[in-house]
């Protein structure tokens, strides 16, 4: 029955495929299904008509022009303000990520196998091995250091921002590879991530003025974009992976937060986290992981802001 | 013809040539969309601007978008819309101006002469604004699922999904407005 279902639902996406391609003639897309005619013509028809009435547009009343010229003139101001500008660099850190700090001798061993990454002509191969490795197995630690190696090199505040959320969203994909090999995701899963949380945050309070917004708005999206990710593997998951599942989704949902109540004040975000004082944002919970149930605080502070990351996320 | 990579490359440097080509070739659907949203020519056209002053300021960090900087355009519209609705509760979503839709009705099926495009808009209006964001980027903007899912922050099998389930309550709230 539930095959029956996909079927059906793929036929009607294929169709609709079809629809488009056929410049919404309905006729011509329902020869390519004959014995689907019938279940499929209220879809496709009740599509074109849509399509038919979306393609009114009325002209813009000033032809776009004003919008060109204020364009034009934004970037002339913004090009006279760059030649100027000279921001203070945020404070490096020899270790990037303070959870991930290890003792003397795992240092050691962790930067002598990214020398050896670097180095030996097998390190290539190694690389690419270690790249789709998952907690526990044994080129794991390799691929960290790789990636700490990496980002500590990294200077540009927007570049390590970029890199964080790119190293978070290989977290996600490695709980995904754990699901699929059965193995339990690690109880630590969701602290790593918020460390990775706390760098995104902290290097967008250093980006230029010109880049923030558009940045915080790219860090919003990859919050979203790994939520919806993390409730895709709740349907098969195991009862202590559901929980450590949701876990992480609360530290993306802190991630969204910070960065939406970001986007409206910049100001107060720099300061925030310029300063290591991540609670002058003003929002209810301050750490996801210091919460050990629910999250009826943040999401009454959610619905009175008007913010509901659920519908931005799943959408219906 | 200029590649849009090329172009951006430029504009990161204010060049103001590039900047004027990437909006000539691109305003016009960003303008177009955002009108399907706001379903004001006024607004949409202001926020046509913003969409551009955004990637102006995009692009002097790093490149935001992953497979396509139309698709990546689309996204900053789509934002930019949500924060326009977030800031105003007051302020509905509200599809195409009923004069327009009107006047413009010419499709020739029977499904269009049950349905008056007064009565479509109507039944848009009370779609989920998920639902309303599919059909305009699938069937206003023609954008492919995979663009979709791109502008959205979804997969492709969600956005499959939801605008099956879009075409079905549009239908249904259709019908419903006939009884």
């Amino acid at each position: 029955m539930k095959d029956n279902q996909q079927m059906k639902d793929a036929i009607t996406t294929k169709s609709l495929a079809i629809l488009a391609a056929c410049d919404y003639d309905v006729e011509a897309t329902l020869r390519h299904y004959p014995e689907q005619a019938a279940a499929l013509r209220p879809t496709l028809e009740m599509a074109a008509l849509t399509a038919t009435y979306y393609a009114e547009v009325p002209d813009p009343p000033g032809g776009l022009a004003a919008g060109r010229a204020w364009v034009l003139e934004t970037a002339a101001r913004q090009r006279a303000m760059g030649r100027g500008e000279r921001r203070e660099s945020p404070p490096r850190r020899l270790w990037p990520f303070p959870a991930l700090r290890l003792n003397w001798a795992g240092k050691l061993v962790g930067a002598v196998m990214a020398l050896l990454l670097i180095l030996v002509p097998v390190g290539g191969q190694v690389a690419r091995a270690s790249a789709r490795s998952v907690p526990g197995h044994m080129l794991y630690p390799l691929k960290r250091a790789a990636e700490n190696l990496y980002y500590a090199n990294v200077q540009k505040p927007e570049a390590r921002v970029t890199l964080a959320l790119s190293f978070s969203a290989e977290r996600v994909a490695e709980i995904e590879r754990l699901m699929l090999e059965e193995r339990a995701i690690p109880a630590g899963t969701a602290g790593e991530i918020h460390e990775l949380t706390h760098a995104v945050l902290q290097s967008a309070a250093w980006v230029s003025e010109a880049a923030l917004l558009s940045l915080l708005e790219y860090v919003v999206w990859e919050a979203q974009v790994n939520v919806q990710a993390l409730e895709a593997l709740k349907e098969t998951a195991s009862r202590q992976d559901y929980d450590r599942l949701r876990q992480v989704q609360q530290v993306y949902l802190y991630q969204y937060l910070m960065a939406r109540v970001a986007l409206d004040h910049p100001d107060k975000f720099r300061e925030a986290y310029q300063t290591g004082r991540p609670e002058l944002m003003a929002i209810p919970m301050n750490d996801p992981l210091q919460r050990r149930s629910g999250s009826d605080v943040w999401n009454e502070w959610l619905e009175q802001e008007g913010v509901s990351i659920l519908e931005d996320t799943f959408g219906d | 013809m200029t590649t849009d990579y090329a172009l951006l490359e430029r504009a990161r440097s204010y060049d103001e040539q590039a900047i004027a080509e990437l909006y000539d070739r691109y305003a016009p659907k960003i303008y177009a969309y955002l009108y399907r949203r706001v379903s004001n020519v006024q607004l949409a056209e202001d926020l046509t601007a913003d969409v551009f002053v955004r990637v102006l300021q995009a692009i002097q960090s790093e490149q935001f978008w992953h497979t396509s900087f139309n698709a990546w355009l689309y996204r900053i519209a789509h934002n930019l819309v949500v924060d326009y609705y977030r800031r105003r509760p007051e302020a509905t979503h509200l599809p195409l101006d009923e004069q327009l839709v009107a006047d413009s009705q010419t499709v020739d099926s029977e499904l269009a002469e049950k349905f008056s495009f007064q009565r479509l808009r109507s039944a848009i209006g009370r779609l989920t604004a998920g639902q309303q964001e599919v059909l305009a980027l699938r069937f206003g903007e023609r954008l492919s699922t995979r663009e979709t899912a791109e502008v959205m922050g979804k997969t492709v099998g969600a956005v499959e999904g939801l605008q099956h389930r879009a075409l079905v309550a549009l239908r249904k709230a259709a019908e419903d407005d006939e009884l």
